[in-house]
């Protein structure tokens, strides 16, 4: 009701309206979105190091991040991070969108708070839970120990394998709410066209469910690549400490050892992967997006 | 041979039943209507014979086959929806042969076909674009070669022509008539829009609340109908209640106060009795004026006033008020020749025996 009052509104309001009524939202974004982010890629530009830095205008820190395999392994690390669950958050995601969106009556609605309910707690909390679930003595372990298959707990936390897990399971919830809603949205006659004509349920999965939700797929990739770039917690709380991403190294940078231009540019550089992110991730839904 | 045949099919959906009942034959060839108001079970029904639907009882055949529990894949109908359901994602070419590929038809059989089909539908050399490229009308003959190409035992279409405009609707009525005269295709053809069941009928069932009421030729349905529904539903009909006042072998009278009645023959399709309730039904267009002074005498002449007058371009509707105290509307084509009246003008009006239907009310 409020949504198409709104539209209504928009619909009918001049240009000069339309961007006042814009405008609120429009601030607040360019005041904590826009101009922090031009701020942070000017100080990037600044000579200087730990502690002291000075208006200026110098290639240092860039050159320093692209030059030392230290820290450009920071980038190669979240860039494997990245590919190493986004393709475990679109198939586990599409599923489970795929079977909410097929289930009727009162199933739906409970599969959807399932898989809801974990938004209702934060990062930080996610991570800690996967701490004691992973742990040496945590339950997967017991329950693997109980089974006789193994004679000593494995090692699940501290290492990559504890960070993509722990992702993906984060990230899933957030993939769902968009798949779940462009599955929703396919028209159901279309199946049953195809029922008519001849193709089973598998045929017409192929030829036309899925063909018809690229757009909801294209959003869980944007969804799954920004988190996996931008996630700092599971990668603190689960890794081995050896390995740092991106988003470690930035707090390090600005929080121990007060390199603010230097923090800054790496910033600065995760901010540009993540853009080219989802331009590659729009180039792929714009041919696909149906009328 | 009978291309389909229903069973006294039933559907419910939860506690309301949809479809009660509803047994009816359509011969092959033949172009069949489903007509019937909004929400009278016409959809369900067509959807049943599709397949889309299990019945809750009752049996459907298609050409003497029992297809009662096969999915739609297995029962060779085509269907088209009232929104077309085109894939957006495909084009032109992958809709209409996308049943040819489900049966593995080689490539360049499925082209030709195709083509062929586009001829067919006047869309030559449409075959690569998208469905959101084309217009309404074009969708709908796309929609149509693609139920066609599958050369199937029943085409089925749910209101394929709602939602065009005026003149796209009218021009696409027409097409439809040639091309199944063309093809020859049993078709069974569902809307709520009468004008359109009685221009491309070869017969018009009529469904009321999930229920068959009568089935008959677009003729029969308009000009005789069985049931008080369809003589209201069809067409611009005046109704006059009154109380029959006397019954011969031929003729009965049907009074409707102390010096006007109506005589009308007897009906063997509604027989009533003496002191029965009842309505007589008159088609808006089989109503004649003469004017007051006019020496007409005889039965079936009414004094009247004009009370009301609507232009419609080919015709003037009158409303007159009848010395019986009840309003009348007649059509009056807008000829050179044809009086006219101003409100407030007093005339006779004849009612033609002949085309009265006589219905006893219902207790
Ligand atoms: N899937 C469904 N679930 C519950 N009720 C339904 C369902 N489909 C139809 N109905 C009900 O069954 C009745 C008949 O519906 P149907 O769609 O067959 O009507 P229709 O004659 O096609 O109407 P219209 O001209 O509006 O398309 C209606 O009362 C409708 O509300
Ligand atoms: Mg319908």
């Amino acid at each position: 009701m409020l949504k198409q009052k709104i539209a209504d509104l928009l619909e009918k309001s001049t240009a000069y309206n339309r961007y006042f009524l814009l405008a609120p939202p429009l601030l607040f974004i360019a005041a904590f979105f826009i101009i922090p982010i031009f701020w942070m890629i000017r100080i990037s530009f600044y000579p200087g190091g730990s502690f002291e830095y000075e208006p200026g205008f110098t290639l240092q820190h860039y050159l320093r991040f692209f030059l030392d395999p230290y820290y450009l392994g920071t980038a190669l690390y979240t860039l494997k991070i990245t590919m190493l669950v986004t393709p475990f958050v679109i198939v586990f995601s599409y599923a489970v969108s795929y079977l909410i969106a097929t289930s009727t009556g009162k199933k739906g609605a409970i599969y959807l708070m399932l898989i809801v309910t974990p938004l209702f707690t934060t990062e930080v909390v996610r991570a800690l839970g996967f701490k004691i679930f992973l742990a040496k003595h945590g339950i997967i372990n017991t329950i693997l120990l109980a089974t006789g298959l193994f004679d000593e707990p494995l090692q699940l936390i501290y290492n990559d394998f504890a960070i993509v897990v722990a992702l993906i399971h984060s990230i899933i919830p957030y993939a769902c709410l968009v798949l779940i809603g462009v599955l929703v949205g396919i028209d159901k006659s279309y199946l049953e066209a195809a029922k008519t004509m001849g193709a089973g349920r598998i045929k017409t999965f192929w030829h036309v469910t899925l063909p018809l939700s690229i757009p909801g797929l294209s959003g869980a990739l944007v969804v799954s690549i920004i988190w996996c770039l931008s996630i700092y917690s599971i990668p603190e709380f689960l890794g081995s400490g050896a390995k740092y991403t991106m988003t470690m190294l930035i707090e390090e940078q600005i929080l121990s050892v007060f390199n603010w231009p230097f923090a800054d540019a790496v910033a600065a550089i995760l901010v540009f992967l993540t853009v080219v992110g989802l331009a590659v991730s729009f180039k792929f839904s714009e041919k696909k997006e149906f009328k | 041979m009978t291309a389909l045949q229903l069973e006294k099919i039933d559907k419910y959906f939860g506690k309301t039943k949809a479809v009660d009942g509803v047994s009816l034959e359509v011969q092959e060839n033949e172009m069949f209507f489903l007509l019937g108001t909004s929400g009278c079970g016409k959809t369900t029904t067509l959807r049943m014979i599709a397949g889309l639907e299990q019945v809750d009882g009752g049996a459907i055949r298609i050409k003497g086959r029992d297809v009662t529990r096969l999915t739609p894949q297995k029962r060779q109908i085509a269907l088209v929806f009232q929104n077309w359901a085109l894939f957006p994602h495909k084009t032109i070419r992958d809709n209409i042969g996308f049943g040819l590929k489900m049966q593995k038809q080689p490539k360049t059989d499925i082209d030709a076909q195709v083509e062929n089909m586009l001829q067919v539908v006047g869309l030559p050399g449409f075959e690569d674009r998208l469905p959101g490229q084309l217009s309404g009308g074009q969708q709908q003959r796309v929609a149509l070669a693609r139920a066609l190409v599958l050369n199937p035992n029943l085409l089925l279409l749910d209101e394929p022509l709602s939602n065009l405009d005026l003149n796209t609707r009218l021009r696409m009525r027409s097409e439809l008539v040639e091309v199944h005269r063309r093809l020859g295709l049993t078709t069974i053809f569902v809307t709520h829009d009468q004008t359109e069941a009685l221009a491309m009928a070869d017969r018009i069932a009529l469904m009321e609340d999930g229920k068959l009421l009568e089935v008959g030729t677009p003729h029969e349905i308009y000009e005789s109908p069985h049931t008080e529904f369809t003589a209201r539903f069809i067409g611009e009909k005046n109704s006059l209640q009154g109380t029959v006042s006397a019954v011969s072998d031929t003729e009965q009278q049907v009074r409707f106060n102390e010096d006007s009645y109506l005589s009308v023959p007897v009906s063997s399709k509604h027989p009533v009795q003496e002191g029965d309730r009842v309505t007589v039904f008159i088609n808006a267009e089989k109503i004649r004026f003469f004017k007051a002074d006019a020496d007409t005498g005889g039965d079936n002449y009414f004094q009247g006033t004009v009370e009301n007058i609507m232009y419609l371009g080919t015709s003037n509707k009158y409303s007159v008020k009848l010395q019986t105290g009840e309003t009348i509307v007649h059509d009056q084509q807008t000829t050179q020749d044809a009086p006219k009246y101003e409100k407030g003008d007093r005339l006779q009006v004849h009612l033609d025996p002949a085309h009265c239907i006589c219905i006893k009310e219902k207790q």
